[in-house]
């Protein structure tokens, strides 16, 4: 068990060290640092996934595992020292007094958030008791393939098999690495490592929520964000059931806020290789989350494109691709070398023809749209209050109120969101499967992995709860 | 108004948040015993082919395709193919499984 928690340190370590290269000092402020806490596990996780991989796609395994587990930790030294010798002080401590300023109110909703956080863990704990291996497709796919990687490594690639295509071997490999890589230092299948990861992972994509929201709105804004994460009760389901989507969510969150951050710091480019690094591991992590990096990177350059010049643009994104590279390379690898086709691109052969008069017929088909747009509003539900039109009601009680510099923010999470909605939408709309069947499959769990994003955008568009509470505090001094 | 709206949202999703606690504990879970299913397959692990690939037949028409799952998860990493047409075959009648080995005709 030591060994296990000795593994995910190593993880952080390696993520915090890179994260502290590439974190400007504009962004070194109180919740600045304590973001770049939360995207370290995602970064950490995602290089020594694929630093897993290369050691069994180039055979390393053959040397014993000894040498793999020297390497990361030499890797870890190397990093942390260049992260020392560039390190820059804090700047102001915002958090300390925002905190302050909130008094009994901001004192009332954090003791809100430590009950709703306390519930989730506990029902967190419950349901992962129940089923410790996960839910269906942990076991048919993300822990199965870790127990390819990991119980005869010389064997690991027998998961290709043709006889195996219905645990989908062309999915990307960071969760089952990630945890095929703790039972090699624990040196046993725990399932409390595919647990703990499913943990870290839901903690991780609430806390960057939460403060991405705070950095740019404010301390009590995030931590009404968190709390409305923390009530869409169905993420806590997907998070237990040891699925990709909740890590997939958490990625597609820290990716997104490190685009805030980037606005928050006067344009400081150093951050954008850090957005890549992150998008990029979305890709490494599910076929969703390279959508995802296509669609960030293009919303990027429209973004940068549209405050200045092209050649301002075409900087912005080269900065973000250099950051993504090492990540990519190996995600095109895995697919170039590995992975057989997605069923989704064999479909699109099929889709060409078919039953129901191929894919001009079904585009052409009304009734596809009203299902396919019924069931994204059907399935926006995620269980809570927020999911009842809560956050409506509460947009309306306290407005929107969003400065130029948060607007930009709020439109380029926005275009990124809506993009990925447009692809699900696409995909389904020229999918041949059977469309009742493939939504009531997919859809919940792929609107989950775009639901903490939406929150952020969200809570920044909204008024603050940090500005109605000074607002009522000058309105008592009069 | 603005303040009251802050706070009851905020009570209403830690609510939220505390209900599920109450629900999932009455919920019944009908997945499979993973454990169980690891030991009722243990005796016959050291036999299959290492790196091989087994078949896989049963008569639970209606459970087949999540017990080869669970059985490609627990055997890993053998190969379970659902055909009958290999050298070692598991065998799944009224609930028992056995290994045979069919080139050979031994049971």
């Amino acid at each position: 068990m030591i060994t296990l928690i000795y593994s995910l340190l190593v993880s952080y370590g390696i993520g915090h060290a890179i994260c502290s290269l590439i974190w400007p000092s504009a962004a070194r402020t109180a919740y600045g640092r304590a973001l770049a806490a939360c995207v370290s596990f995602g970064i950490g996780t995602g290089v020594t996934s694929c630093m897993y991989f290369w050691w069994l796609a180039l055979g390393a395994y053959r040397a014993g595992f000894a040498p793999y587990m020297i390497f990361e930790v030499l890797a870890l030294l190397a990093l942390s020292v260049a992260a020392h010798r560039t390190a820059s002080p804090a700047r102001d401590p915002e958090g300390g007094t925002a905190a302050k300023a909130s008094g009994a109110f901001g004192s009332v909703l954090v003791a809100l958030f430590v009950i709703a956080a306390a519930a989730t863990v506990i029902s967190f704990v419950i349901f992962a008791s129940r089923v410790p291996h996960g839910e269906w497709d942990a076991y048919s796919i993300w822990n199965q393939h870790a127990r390819f990687m990991s119980r005869q490594p010389e064997l690991w690639t027998r998961m290709f098999d043709e006889a195996l295509r219905w645990s989908h071997p062309d999915y990307p490999l960071m969760l089952p690495a990630t945890v095929a890589r703790c039972w090699m230092y624990a040196g046993a299948e725990y399932t409390f490592a595919a647990q703990c990861a499913a943990f870290l992972f839901m903690v991780a994509m609430t806390a960057t929520a939460s403060f991405a929201v705070s950095l740019v709105k404010g301390n009590l804004q995030g931590i009404l964000c968190g709390l409305a994460i923390l009530s869409a009760n169905r993420l806590v389901l997907h998070s237990s059931s040891q699925y990709a989507d909740i890590p997939l969510a958490y990625l597609i969150v820290a990716s997104v806020s490190m685009y805030l951050v980037y606005c928050k710091a006067g344009d400081d480019r150093r951050l954008l290789p850090a957005a890549g690094l992150l998008a990029a591991i979305a890709a490494w992590t599910k076929n969703e989350g390279i959508a995802f990096f296509v669609i960030y990177a293009v919303a990027l350059f429209i973004a940068e494109s549209w405050r200045g010049r092209l050649k301002r643009a075409a900087v912005a994104l080269a900065w973000f691709l250099c950051g993504s590279l090492p990540v990519i390379l190996t995600l095109v690898y895995f697919k170039a070398n590995f992975a057989p086709q997605n069923d989704i691109i064999s479909f699109a052969g099929s889709a060409l023809s078919g039953q129901d008069g191929g894919i001009a017929g079904r585009l052409l088909d009304p009734d596809r749209y009203a299902v396919i747009t019924g069931s994204f509003i059907h399935y926006s539900y995620f269980g809570g209050f927020v999911g009842k039109a809560g956050i409506f009601i509460y947009l309306l009680a306290a407005g929107v109120a969003v400065s130029k510099g948060q607007a930009k923010g709020v439109a380029f999470i926005s275009a990124v969101l809506a993009g990925m909605a447009g692809v699900y939408f696409l995909i389904y709309l020229l999918s041949p499967q059977g469309l009742g069947w493939y939504i009531f499959c997919s859809l919940s769990r792929l609107l989950a992995q775009l639901f903490p994003a939406f929150m952020v955008a969200f809570f920044i568009a909204a008024r603050s709860a940090d500005e109605i509470l000074s607002y009522r505090k000058a309105e008592e001094v009069k | 108004m603005r303040r009251a709206a802050v706070l009851v949202f905020a009570a209403v999703c830690c609510l939220s948040a505390a209900e599920l606690v109450l629900t999932i504990r009455n919920w019944v879970f009908e997945g499979t015993d993973i454990e169980a299913e690891e030991a009722r397959y243990s005796t016959m692990k050291p036999y299959l082919p290492p790196g091989g690939k087994v078949g896989y037949e049963t008569d639970d028409i209606e459970n087949g395709i999540q017990k080869h799952y669970i059985m490609q998860y627990v055997l890993c990493p053998v190969v379970i193919d659902r055909s009958g047409q290999h050298e070692y075959v598991i065998e799944e009648e009224r609930g028992e499984v056995r290994l045979i080995k069919r080139q050979l005709g031994i049971r």
